[in-house]
C-alpha cells in the first residue's frame, strides 16, 4: 500500500535531523558522560565539556526541548534510561555506534554532490579527532559472541573439517564457529593488522591449537589459503561491486576441496532493493563513505555464486540484517 | 512527566537525519521532478540528472524504500502527493522550504564543532550554488508563512495604521497579509537589494503594487530606515540578533517612526528558564549553527531592549507555541536618560 504524502508529513521528515544533531553532538561533547557523573548548570558543563558557554546553553536547552536532559531550576540532568545507553560504561551502550553515526552524518548531509560525482566525500574528523573517529568505527563491528553463536545454530549442524574465513575480522565468527564444530580446525586470513589482532581474540578463547593465520589481501592475491571444505564470507559482499563478488567467489572455489560449501554473512535485500530498510539505508552508506559497494538481494547473491561454480544456495534470514546467512554448494564444474 | 527513554528509541534518534539527508538530496538534483514527467529505470534517471549511475541507483532504492518514490519492473515514479509537494510548479509546493533546509542542515551537522567553537562553521555551498540557496531562503519564509499569515494578523485585533515599514520585509508575505487586512493603507517594504526583486514578484502576484513602496537597504549597517511609517513590523529578525543589534535596530525603527507610532516584533518569545516553548530551544540552536550571534529571547529580555530604545508600554500582543508571538510597543518622542 502506498503513502499518500501531505505536506506536514514532508515537513517532519525534513526536520527530523535536528533531534539527531543534538544527540550526536552532545554524545561527542560528552555531555552524557559529564552529567552522569553528577547533573550541573550550563556553565559548568560548558566547562567539563570544553566548550562555548553560550553555545552550550542553547544545546542543553535543545536537549530538554528533546527530553533527553532534564531541566530543574537551571540544573541539567540526565533523562531516565539514558545514562546506560549513552555513556560509555553504560550497561546497555549504543556510545560508539552513536559516535561512528555522526561522523556518517557529516557525509549524509552531502549526498546530492555524492550522487552526483559518485562517491565518496571527504568531510574531515570530527571534533574528537581522526583516532577516536578510527575507534568508534572499529567497536560498531565488534559483535557479541552471544550473538554469533546464535545465528550459528539457526543453520543446523555444521559439517566440516576446515574453515577458510575469508576477511576474519576480530575472529568472532570463527571462534564461534569452531566452538560449534569441536573437531574442525580453521585458516584465518586478513590484513596483516588484523591478523594479529584475531591472534589475540583466538588465543583468548583457548583454540590457537586449531587455527592457522595467514596474512593477505582477498582482493589483490592471485590465491587464497587452499584446502578448506568451509569458506566463511563475512560481511563482505557488500564492500564491493558485483563483478568484485564474482572475482572473490572465484578465488573462493578454486582454493576450495571438492564438495565444499561457501557461507556468506550480509544484508540480503528483497529482488527490487527496497527491503529491509536498514539495508536500504546502508546502501547510502556505502555510497557516501566508499567507491564500490551496495547491498545485493538473494537473487543477485545466486546468479554471482552460479557464475563462479557455487549451486543449491539457501537463505537464512535474520532478524538483524547484517546477519542473513546464504549458504552454497561448491560444484566441481565451473559454468563458461 | 520525564519520558523515560529505551535504547531502541535512542538509536532511531541517532539514525533519523538519514531520511532528512535522502529527501533533501533528491530534491537538490530535483529528482521528483525528473519522475514526475515520467517513470524511469535508475539508469535513465542518472543520464537525465547527469549523474553518476551507482550514486542515481542507491538514491532511487533508498527514496523507495521511504516510500518518497514507487518501484515497478525498475521504473521509479514519485509516491501519491510528493509531485504537489516537492516539485518547483507543485500545488502547494514546499520545494523552497526543502532545499533551504538542505543548506541549513549542512551546518547543523557540524553542531558539536559550533558548540566548542560558540559559533557556525563555515560550510560552503551545495550543488546548486550560494545565489540559488539565498533565493530558496528567502522562498522558505514565504511557505512556512503564507497560509497563518492571515489568521495571525487578523488575531492580532483591528489594525489601525495608515503607513506600515515591513523591515526585512523578504517575500513580503507579512506584508500583503496586512494591506488585505487595512485596505486603505500603504506599505513601504525594505529589504537587501537581491531580495527585492522576490518581494516584488510575490506583490505583483497579489495585486497589491500601487499600494507597496520598495526600498533597498540593510537594516544593520545603514544609519537611517525608511521615514515616516506609523507601523514598523520586524518579523523573524530579532533571533538572527544579539542583544545589543536589536537594542540598535530598535533605536533605528524608534527614529523611523512618526510620533505614536506602533512597532510589532514577531517572533519566538521564551519562558525566563528558556526551554519553552520546545520549538524555541530547537530555533536556538539553529541560529547557533546558522548566525554569529543570534537567539532567542524572553519576553523581559525582549521588553528591556525596546525600552532601551525608547519605545513605552510594551505587551506581548499574541502568545505562540512557535515564531508567531507579537510584542507590541509604542514610541515616545523623548529617548529615557
Amino acid at each position: 500500500m502506498t503513502k499518500e504524502w501531505t505536506r506536514t508529513d514532508i515537513r517532519w521528515v525534513a526536520r527530523a535531523h535536528m533531534p539527531s544533531a543534538i544527540l550526536l553532538a552532545a554524545a561527542e561533547l560528552a555531555v552524557f558522560e559529564e552529567l552522569a557523573v553528577a547533573p550541573m548548570r550550563a556553565p559548568e558543563l560548558a566547562t567539563a565539556v570544553g566548550a562555548d558557554p553560550r553555545a552550550t546553553t542553547m544545546l542543553a536547552d535543545a536537549l530538554v526541548a528533546t527530553e533527553l536532559l532534564d531541566k530543574n531550576e537551571g540544573t541539567h540532568a540526565l533523562a531516565p534510561g539514558t545514562a546506560d545507553v549513552l555513556t560509555a560504561k553504560g550497561s546497555d551502550t549504543i556510545l560508539p555506534y552513536v559516535l561512528h553515526t555522526a561522523n556518517t552524518m557529516r557525509i549524509w548531509a552531502r549526498l546530492a554532490e555524492v550522487v552526483l560525482e559518485g562517491g565518496p566525500v571527504e568531510v574531515g574528523h570530527s571534533i574528537r579527532g581522526a583516532e577516536s573517529d578510527r575507534e568508534a568505527y572499529i567497536e560498531t563491528m565488534t559483535v557479541n559472541a552471544h550473538q554469533a553463536a546464535e545465528v550459528i545454530a539457526a543453520l543446523g549442524p555444521l559439517e566440516f573439517e576446515h574453515m577458510l574465513d575469508v576477511g576474519c575480522g576480530p575472529a568472532t565468527w570463527a571462534i564461534a564457529v569452531l566452538q560449534a564444530v569441536p573437531g574442525a580446525r580453521a585458516t584465518l586470513y586478513d590484513l596483516p593488522d588484523v591478523v594479529a589482532a584475531a591472534r589475540t581474540h583466538v588465543e583468548a578463547a583457548g583454540l590457537a591449537d586449531r587455527v592457522t593465520f595467514v596474512s593477505g589481501d582477498f582482493m589483490i592475491d592471485e590465491a587464497l589459503p587452499a584446502g578448506a571444505d568451509l569458506a566463511w564470507v563475512g560481511a563482505i559482499p557488500h564492500q564491493y561491486s558485483r563483478q568484485q563478488n564474482r572475482g572473490l567467489f572465484a578465488k573462493v572455489h578454486a582454493a576450495m576441496q571438492p564438495g565444499g560449501q561457501i557461507v556468506i554473512r550480509d544484508i540480503v535485500m528483497n529482488e527490487d532493493h527496497t527491503k529491509p530498510f536498514f539495508g536500504a539505508m546502508f546502501a547510502i552508506l556505502m555510497l557516501v563513505r566508499m567507491k564500490t559497494g551496495g547491498t545485493f538481494s538473494f537473487e543477485e547473491f545466486k546468479e554471482d555464486l552460479a557464475l563462479t561454480g557455487f549451486e543449491g544456495a539457501e537463505l537464512f534470514r535474520h532478524e538483524r540484517p547484517m546477519d542473513s546467512i546464504i549458504r552454497a554448494r561448491r560444484i566441481d564444474v565451473v559454468p563458461d | 512527566m520525564t519520558k523515560e527513554w529505551t535504547p531502541d528509541e535512542l538509536l532511531e534518534i541517532s539514525r533519523a537525519y538519514q531520511r532528512t539527508s535522502l529527501l533533501m538530496a533528491a530534491a537538490e538534483l530535483d529528482v521528483f521532478s525528473v519522475l514526475g514527467s515520467e517513470p524511469m529505470s535508475a539508469d535513465r534517471l542518472a543520464t537525465v540528472l547527469e549523474a553518476d549511475r551507482r550514486g542515481t541507483a542507491l538514491l532511487a532504492d533508498a527514496l523507495a524504500a521511504l516510500g518518497f518514490l514507487e518501484k515497478v519492473d525498475d521504473q521509479y515514479s514519485p509516491a501519491p502527493g510528493i509531485v504537489e509537494a516537492l516539485t518547483a510548479d507543485g500545488e502547494a509546493s514546499i520545494l523552497p522550504y526543502v532545499l533551504h533546509g538542505a543548506a541549513c542542515a549542512r551546518s547543523w551537522v557540524q553542531l558539536a564543532d559550533s558548540v566548542e567553537m560558540g559559533g557556525p562553521v563555515n560550510t560552503g555551498p551545495g550543488i546548486r550554488g550560494a545565489a540559488a540557496e539565498q533565493a530558496s531562503y528567502i522562498e522558505a519564509m514565504e511557505v512556512v508563512n503564507r497560509r497563518w499569515a492571515p489568521e495571525v494578523v487578523a488575531s492580532l485585533g483591528p489594525p489601525v495604521f495608515e503607513h506600515m515599514l515591513d523591515v526585512g520585509g523578504g517575500p513580503a508575505t507579512w506584508s500583503i497579509a496586512f494591506a488585505r487586512a487595512v485596505p486603505a493603507a500603504r506599505i513601504t517594504l525594505y529589504d537587501q537589494p537581491e531580495v527585492l526583486p522576490i518581494s516584488r514578484r510575490h506583490v505583483e502576484a497579489a495585486g497589491l503594487t500601487d499600494r507597496f513602496t520598495f526600498v533597498a537597504g540593510d537594516f544593520y549597517s545603514d544609519d537611517a530606515l525608511p521615514a515616516g511609517a506609523d507601523l514598523a513590523w520586524a518579523s523573524a529578525i530579532a533571533h538572527q540578533s544579539s542583544r545589543q543589534q536589536n537594542r540598535d535596530l530598535f533605536a533605528k525603527i524608534h527614529a523611523a517612526l512618526a510620533p505614536g507610532g506602533h512597532i510589532m516584533v514577531r517572533d519566538v518569545v521564551m519562558d525566563d528558564a528558556r526551554i519553552a516553548p520546545p520549538f524555541g530551544a530547537m530555533f536556538a540552536v539553529h541560529m547557533l549553527v546558522m548566525t554569529e550571534k543570534g537567539g532567542t529571547f524572553s519576553l523581559a529580555e525582549l521588553s528591556e531592549d525596546l525600552e532601551a530604545a525608547g519605545f513605552v508600554d510594551v505587551e506581548l500582543a499574541r502568545e505562540a507555541p512557535d515564531m508567531s508571538s507579537v510584542v507590541r510597543a509604542r514610541k515616545t518622542d523623548a529617548l529615557p536618560k
